[in-house]
């Protein structure tokens, strides 16, 4: 079903975080990642913190890596980060 | 320290160590649950360092039994633990009351004054004026006002263009600007005559502007008059005019140093004696009755130490050392051929700094001599230079 609603919301260039709840990511440089619509953490550790989220799981790679605020919306992870993929 | 942070210290925090097969489900669980997780580290791979939010540490305990982990709290700060701190120590809150009353009142007092900005006025010279205005250590700072005090201290001290005092919690920073010495202003019309600023042998003259009262060969002394302001005009006469020329020539120089033949060297002899001193506001109180060494000669080194406060309190006391190192001065011969050529160096020096930018050093020799334990060089230079130097001149009647 969220597949269903996000390439809907790609068809109709509706932003698909809200419709679907696809989870965000927005990097800030490279020691700074803020995860938004995501649905719990699946493993944390130095070096690396995977996000579970609604269409697609999220990896962050890193060193020395940190949950700087984590609340029901949101996720920020510090730290140098070496790259993020998607599951 | 960003605004959120601050407002998460305010409100109080707790550090706590979660530990459990899986860690990540309790941070789930604060999530879902709407506690605010302020920050967290990994400790291997079934722990986690946790900071919560003070208020919200007994929710996080239940989360972490229903995820199947341990929490355990390991500290806690912001304001509700100084508060808790200070119920159970009535004293040590009355105490921290009365330091930071004394502290705040402190700061309506300077206790240091810095002094920047000054080059050619003595420091001490600044801080007897500002004594004179009113401003030193222990002074009420509220009560002082800037323009009044740059008024004051520019009466006092007129070689100042521009002062003004700033206050830093107990610290009077006084910036002053120096007045710049009015150079000679000449109107370019008013009568000048270029005059010979040194004796010597004129070997050239240029003229601009004027009448050239010497030639090639001609010798003259200070003070006379090379290119003259009286000038020769064609239809009206003779007139006052600003002469302008170079007039070169050969100038003779006779430059003497001496210095002894033996130099006193300090030698520690390894007696030493420190001592102690408190000052609180303008008031010394020794540690000693007479510790210092008597007799011989003594180095004396102060180290003084002020009371502050993570550089915003300076409170009116210093802990002084005063340290004292007995030495006695060896004589030991001086390197004659060294010390000649020092002085030959030193006359020569001397010599480039009495001579302009365009000046020509033509022939120098040195003699040395050594009479009485000193040794004594003369140098004899002969140069080339440009001797003539501006005059008001026009005392002179039109002929």
């Amino acid at each position: 079903m969220a597949k269903i609603l996000e390439r809907l919301a790609n068809r109709l260039d509706l932003p698909a975080e809200v419709v679907a709840g696809a989870p965000r990511v927005t990097l800030t440089g490279t020691d700074r990642a803020l995860v938004e619509n995501h649905r719990g953490l699946l493993a944390f550790t130095e070096s690396e913190v995977r996000v579970a989220g609604r269409t697609a799981g999220v990896r962050i790679r890193g060193d020395g890596l940190l949950l700087q605020a984590m609340d029901g919306e949101m996720l920020l992870v510090a730290g140098r980060i070496f790259g993020v993929d998607l599951e | 320290m960003g605004v959120y942070d601050g407002l998460n210290r305010l409100a109080g925090w707790v550090d706590c160590r979660v530990t459990g097969a899986e860690p990540a489900a309790f941070l789930n669980g604060c999530a879902g649950e709407r506690v605010p997780v302020l920050g967290a580290a990994a400790e291997g791979e079934y722990a986690l360092r946790v900071r919560l939010r003070a208020r919200d540490s007994r929710r996080a305990a239940r989360l972490a039994r229903r995820t199947q982990c341990t929490l355990e709290i390991l500290s806690g700060g912001g304001t509700p633990a100084l508060l808790r701190f200070l119920r159970r120590r009535g004293l040590a809150a009355a105490g921290l009351g009365l330091i930071l009353l004394l502290l705040a009142w402190s700061r309506l007092f300077i206790w240091e004054i810095g002094v920047t900005g000054n080059e050619r006025v003595d420091t001490g010279r600044i801080l007897d004026a500002l004594r004179e205005c009113g401003i030193s250590c222990g002074s009420f700072w509220p009560g002082i006002t800037s323009d009044n005090l740059r008024s004051r201290l520019l009466t006092e001290l007129p070689e100042l263009a521009w002062a003004t005092v700033n206050v830093y919690g107990s610290r009077a920073e006084v910036i002053v600007r120096e007045r710049v010495p009015k150079p000679d202003i000449w109107y370019e019309k008013d009568p000048v005559d270029v005059v010979a600023a040194k004796t010597g042998f004129v070997t050239e003259v240029r003229t601009l502007c004027g009448t050239a009262r010497v030639g090639p060969g001609s010798a003259v002394t200070e003070g006379e008059t090379l290119i003259s302001c009286h000038a020769d005009s064609l239809w009206g006469g003779p007139r006052l005019v600003h002469a302008t020329g170079t007039v070169r020539a050969e100038t003779w120089y006779v430059l003497r140093a001496a210095v002894p033949l033996s130099k006193g060297v300090k030698q520690y002899t390894g007696r030493e004696s420190s001592r102690w001193a408190l000052l609180i506001g303008k008031q010394r109180y020794n540690f000693y009755l007479n510790s210092s060494i008597s007799g011989g000669m003594c180095d004396r080194i102060s180290k003084v130490w002020h009371l502050r406060l993570g550089g915003v309190f300076s409170l009116p006391v210093a802990l002084v050392r005063e340290t004292e190192r007995e030495y006695a001065v060896a004589e030991t011969p001086r390197d004659q051929n060294l010390a000649r050529r020092e002085l030959e160096e030193l006359l020569l020096a001397r010599l480039q700094a009495a001579l302009g930018p365009e000046a020509e050093i033509r022939d120098v020799r040195c003699f040395a001599a050594v009479s009485d334990g000193l040794l004594s060089v003369k140098l004899h230079a002969r140069c080339s230079e440009d001797i003539g130097v501006e005059r008001p001149g026009g005392e002179q009647p039109l002929q």
